[in-house]
């Protein structure tokens, strides 16, 4: 079972990072910074991070002049969340 | 082992809590559920005071015996009840949001109202014209529609309100099986209910948060 755990969610922040993705289809890096309670510097470590492994989408478009960046679970992401989730909740129903 | 499943189960419980957050609504402010009860209740004694009507005199007919023009009283003392209601919720929400530091026009809000406002304002439309028509099926209905609206909206925010719609949909059956006492239903859904409900958030909810 061990090894389904997955590298990339073994920190805190990104585990939280895909579960908000899971369940929201595009969020943006402030609702991360308020739901997370995070500095932008550490946010943005962990969704480079998250994005180097192919988990998370990024997408950048304009409102008015201002840069608005949003994120999105790919499906590879998803999938391990998942198993990682299930590793996780296999491992505390022993 | 112990202590490495409790971290486990912390974890488990930190991405539930975080699902929730994401996507639920949960800066709906219980002290507006007190005051929208208050201001129900203060409307319909207001209303039956100025009409004489006594609710509970089993007399289905009063209604009806009220001339054409005091439906549209009838019917604008239930709109300022439905305004002053909505402006406190919308208000005290805001409040409670800022304490919460929670975004108050977020997805997770957004979400919220177009679930909840949509179906109202279609259920509030049909009760608005049925008034005009058969005036004594718009109480027990709008209990109904009330109790929809709230099953559905309580998926996007604070989950009790999903067991408050349930009560309200009982409430419009009975008060259509009763329906000599239909102003004496309406009242205990949009009046007492809501009061009870304001409460069990307030306390559950907003007191933490403050």
């Amino acid at each position: 079972m061990l090894e389904d755990f997955d590298k990339a969610f073994e920190n805190r922040v990104r585990l939280g990072i895909m579960a908000i993705l899971m369940v929201n289809e595009w969020v943006e890096f402030l609702t991360f910074k308020e739901l997370l309670d995070l500095t932008d510097g550490n946010l943005a470590s962990h969704i480079t991070s998250l994005e180097k492994s192919g988990y998370i989408e990024i997408k950048k478009s304009f409102i008015g002049r201002k840069t608005n960046t949003t994120y999105k679970a790919t499906k590879k992401g998803k999938n391990a969340f998942d198993k990682h989730l299930k590793a996780i909740e296999a491992l505390v129903k022993k | 082992m112990h202590t490495e499943n409790n971290t486990h189960t912390e974890t488990l419980s930190d991405i539930k809590n975080l699902m929730e957050r994401s996507t639920r609504f949960i800066s709906l402010s219980g002290i507006s559920g007190i005051t929208t009860g208050i201001i129900a209740i203060t409307g319909v004694v207001l209303f039956c005071y100025y009409y004489s009507i006594d609710p509970f005199s089993g007399d289905l007919s009063i209604l009806n015996q009220l001339p054409a023009d005091n439906i549209i009283n009838a019917l604008l003392t239930a709109f300022a009840i439905l305004v002053l209601s909505i402006g406190s919720a919308v208000i005290l929400s805001v409040q409670k949001s800022r304490k919460m530091k929670v975004n108050v026009w977020g997805n997770s809000s957004k979400r919220f109202l177009i679930n909840f406002f949509l179906p109202l304002i279609a259920s509030g439309i049909f009760c608005l014209l049925l008034a005009f028509e058969i005036p004594d099926l718009v109480l027990p209905l709008s209990l109904i529609f009330y109790g929809m609206v709230l099953f559905n909206a309580g998926n996007y925010t604070i989950s009790v309100i999903r067991s408050l719609g349930v009560i309200e949909m009982l409430l419009g059956i009975f008060c259509l099986v009763f329906i000599n006492y239909h102003i004496v239903f309406w009242t205990i859904g949009f009046g007492v209910m809501h009061i009870i409900y304001g409460f069990n958030i307030y306390f559950k909810s907003d007191r933490n948060n403050a």
